[in-house]
């Protein structure tokens, strides 16, 4: 080593080393280093790249499976079972006297539904501006709601009909305030599922790891050539092997992220889709209901309630149920389509002669009528649509279940063996390097 | 250099699967969910300067003797009703003792009801007390009842309807078949006393009645200035708004304060009456003859103790004080 306290004889001899290094670069078994560093460097890069799209696969599969469909079904439970609430409470006051028992006890599970809904979706919803806004409120607005429906019974116990106004006030804080919270909540989580599905199907990250593999195997392949245009040896196993590896990691990657993307493809259209489908049915048909039932508690005093039914019933379909959602929902594979489409055309027939009945002076037969009271039963073909759209609501969670599963089986053990295989390669690659460095010796 | 172009892509491909257009199925089913029905807005009438006018509650006279129930003369409106085979009535179905609905039983019951079934059994010789086969029942907010008079929606209306200058342009009125004022409903521990403390206080009334009018005219309450009027669609309305504390006082007829307070024990009317509010039946313009028939209904009702009986089933128990004579009516003509 040099050692001197004179500056410029130090920076000769940094000058001096500087170039002996170049130089030595510059033999063949310097360019042989730099080759290997070069490909440990490669396949550094695909492991950090294909670890990530892995992880960034993982986290959308679990998302989906995990965390975003659950909420989305809390949220459609939460806003089902608030509709079916209000259908039910506006209905039983249609009647004279006390309500049936049964329909009192509905109501209660509906409310109890959503009770259980609520705390599940504010736990774990998060806390975007317009998650929390929507949150509060229904936390705000649902005691009120169910203290004015509390009131409008008591009222009508008495005999009062103060009770009456209590029970529209009440409806009309849940379809102008609470409901369209709800909407929003389900909203947000059926984005926030889409998002995940989409991130879980992007075929960017397949070109991003293949981008990655290109350089790398593109490396092993000039490495490999420029040694065997030095040594005049064709192959050198170790090198060879590395390059197979690496093909494999990349075989493997692509493999399980078409399966995974297919299975959640798959999770989504079995499942997921026609999830969203029944339940907006759901809650349009419950407020079908409730229009009808204050359409007749108006007695065509208030002409906005049937044009809000035509509103909905033309997003739930035609007669025929060949449209619109109650036609989209029977076009899924194991679903009651014919029962489903004879139910909804049973309905609107149903709401037609509740119409005519009470347009025809016979409010008595309207009302039963549109209670289920009498022959004709309104409220079965709507209870039936509405059951037949349950069962379809669990079929489809069966399959999204079993679909969202296997994506993220297919990924497992991946992101460990890319890692493996690429440490291995890349010691492969760096033992074949030194053997023919060493050959120089 | 190729690590570069690497993490651009995985950026824009991030960004583009962030951005990427969801599934349409999904929003399908989402966007249903938001669906509107094309807002169709009740008519109103316009709320005009009260115009002046000599006598508003004078009415058409009666001609000669009534017909005989389900014997209406030919080319009349009461025969086209008789063809229809029930009287189509704009009533209010809140207003406990004069028009509501009865929870118990389901029925439209009240003062105005019964004389409106009276009007039913003159054209048909039954009231359908037991069936409401021969009076349909339309639902109306008070703001409704002269649009559905015009638009001729129902074929009369008594709903606690008063009789005054602006209404008589737009509608025909029967005779006065009640003399109703207004007064004041609040709770037992409130400070006001009269119309004249009710300036600035949160004063609740149905929209498109005169109450809501009065409230606000310090000439007609004596306040020194105008309460705060707070309008709803229904009068039951007003007692949901008492209870819960976002009105301080409701002011309107006599009539409607009654069956207020009948419904809230905790609630009591003060103050004498400060305005006259004589109530009639609104009838389409087009059919004079139907006033008159109307009329000849109700001078029966006066003469053979109808009315006074009509009076005691509903009123007797709700501190109006004795049996009143019935309104004495006029005539125009």
């Amino acid at each position: 080593m040099v050692q001197s306290a004179n500056p410029s004889l130090a920076r000769r001899s940094r000058a001096h080393a500087a170039a002996r290094i170049r130089g030595r670069l510059a033999t063949t078994p310097g360019r042989m280093r730099t080759a290997g560093a070069a490909i440990v460097v490669g396949l550094l890069l695909l492991a950090v790249v294909g670890t990530g799209a892995v992880r960034a696969r993982e986290r959308a599969t679990t998302a989906v499976g995990g965390q975003a469909e659950p909420l989305l079904l809390g949220a459609e439970s939460l806003y089902s079972s608030l509709a079916n609430a209000d259908a039910t409470a506006t209905n039983t006051f249609l009647e004279a006297g006390l309500e049936p028992p049964a329909r009192r006890q509905a109501y209660l599970n509906d409310l109890a539904t959503a009770a259980a809904q609520l705390t599940k979706v504010a736990g774990q919803a998060g806390t975007a501006p317009a998650v929390t806004s929507a949150l509060g409120v229904i936390n705000k607005d649902l005691p009120i709601y169910s203290g004015m429906v509390e009131s409008a019974r008591a009222n009508n116990l008495e005999g009062f009909p103060v009770g009456a106004a209590y029970l529209t006030e009440g409806s009309t804080l849940m379809q102008t305030q609470i409901l369209p919270a709800a909407g929003t909540l389900y909203q947000v989580e059926a984005q926030r599922l889409n998002q995940a599905y989409d991130s879980g199907q992007s075929w960017l990250d397949v070109v991003g790891v293949l981008l990655a593999a290109c350089v790398a195997l593109a490396l092993l392949v000039l490495a490999q050539g420029f040694v065997a245009r030095r040594t005049n040896r064709l192959l050198n196993l170790p090198m060879l092997i590395a390059s197979v590896l690496t093909l494999v990691v990349v075989a493997w990657t692509a493999t399980a992220f078409t399966l995974s993307a297919q299975h959640l493809s798959d999770a989504r259209h079995h499942g997921s889709d026609p999830i969203q489908l029944a339940s907006s049915a759901q809650i349009l048909v419950s407020r079908a209901q409730v229009d009808e039932n204050l359409a007749l508690v108006a007695r065509g005093g208030d002409p906005q309630y049937l044009a809000d039914f035509d509103a909905v019933v033309s997003a739930l379909g035609s007669g025929s149920g060949s449209s619109g959602l109650v036609g989209l929902a029977g076009t899924y594979p194991g679903t009651d389509a014919t029962n489903m489409a004879s139910y909804y055309a049973g309905y609107l027939v149903a709401h037609k002669a509740v119409v005519a009945a009470e347009s025809g002076g016979m409010f008595t037969a309207a009302v039963a009528l549109a209670t289920g009271d009498s022959s004709g039963d309104e409220l079965p073909a709507a209870a039936q649509l509405t059951g037949d759209l349950s069962n379809e609501i669990l079929m489809s969670q069966a399959a999204f279940t079993g679909k969202s599963v296997a994506a993220s089986n297919d990924l497992s053990a991946l992101s460990l063996g890319v890692i493996g295989l690429l440490i291995v390669a890349g010691a492969l690659a760096l033992v074949g390097m030194e053997q023919r460095i060493n050959e120089y010796r | 250099m190729t690590r570069r172009l690497v993490v651009a892509l995985v950026l824009v491909a991030a960004l583009a699967a962030a951005c990427s257009t969801s599934d349409s199925v999904s929003q399908t089913a989402i966007a249903a969910l938001s669906v509107k029905a094309t807002t169709t807005t009740t008519p109103t009438s316009p709320t005009t300067v009260a115009p002046t006018c000599a006598n508003p509650t004078a009415s058409l006279a009666p001609q000669g003797a009534l017909p005989a129930p389900g014997n209406m003369p030919a080319g009349s409106f009461m025969a086209t009703i008789q063809k229809r085979g029930r009287l189509i009535v704009g009533v209010d179905q809140t207003t406990l003792l004069f028009g509501y609905l009865n929870p118990q039983d389901g029925q439209i019951e009240g003062f105005d009801i019964d004389m409106l079934r009276q009007v039913a059994k003159a054209i048909f010789g039954d009231d359908g007390q037991n069936e409401n086969t021969r009076i349909q029942f339309v639902a109306i907010s008070a703001a409704q009842r002269i649009p559905f008079v015009q638009n001729s929606q129902v074929d009369i209306v008594a709903d606690t309807m008063t009789i005054n200058c602006a209404r008589d342009t737009q509608v025909d009125f029967s005779s006065v078949y009640y003399d109703a004022g207004q007064r004041i409903l609040v709770p037992q521990n409130s400070s006001i006393t009269s119309s004249a403390d009710l300036g600035g206080k949160r004063v609740c009334a149905a929209a498109g009645s005169t109450s809501i009018d009065n409230v606000i005219d310090t000439a007609v309450t004596g306040a020194k200035s105008p309460a705060i009027p707070v309008s709803v669609d229904q009068w039951s309305d007003c007692l949901v708004a008492l209870q819960s504390g976002t009105v301080d006082a409701i002011s309107t007829d006599d009539t409607i304060l009654a069956g207020l307070a009948v419904q809230d024990p905790l609630t009591t009317i003060v103050g004498p009456k400060f305005t006259d509010e004589p109530y009639g039946m609104a009838i389409n313009q087009g059919h004079p003859e139907f006033v008159r028939f109307v009329n000849g209904v109700l001078a029966q009702m006066r003469s053979n103790g109808t009315w006074a009986a009509i009076w005691n089933r509903w009123l007797a128990n709700a501190h109006l004080g004795p049996t009143p004579a019935p309104p004495v009516a006029t005539y125009r003509d």
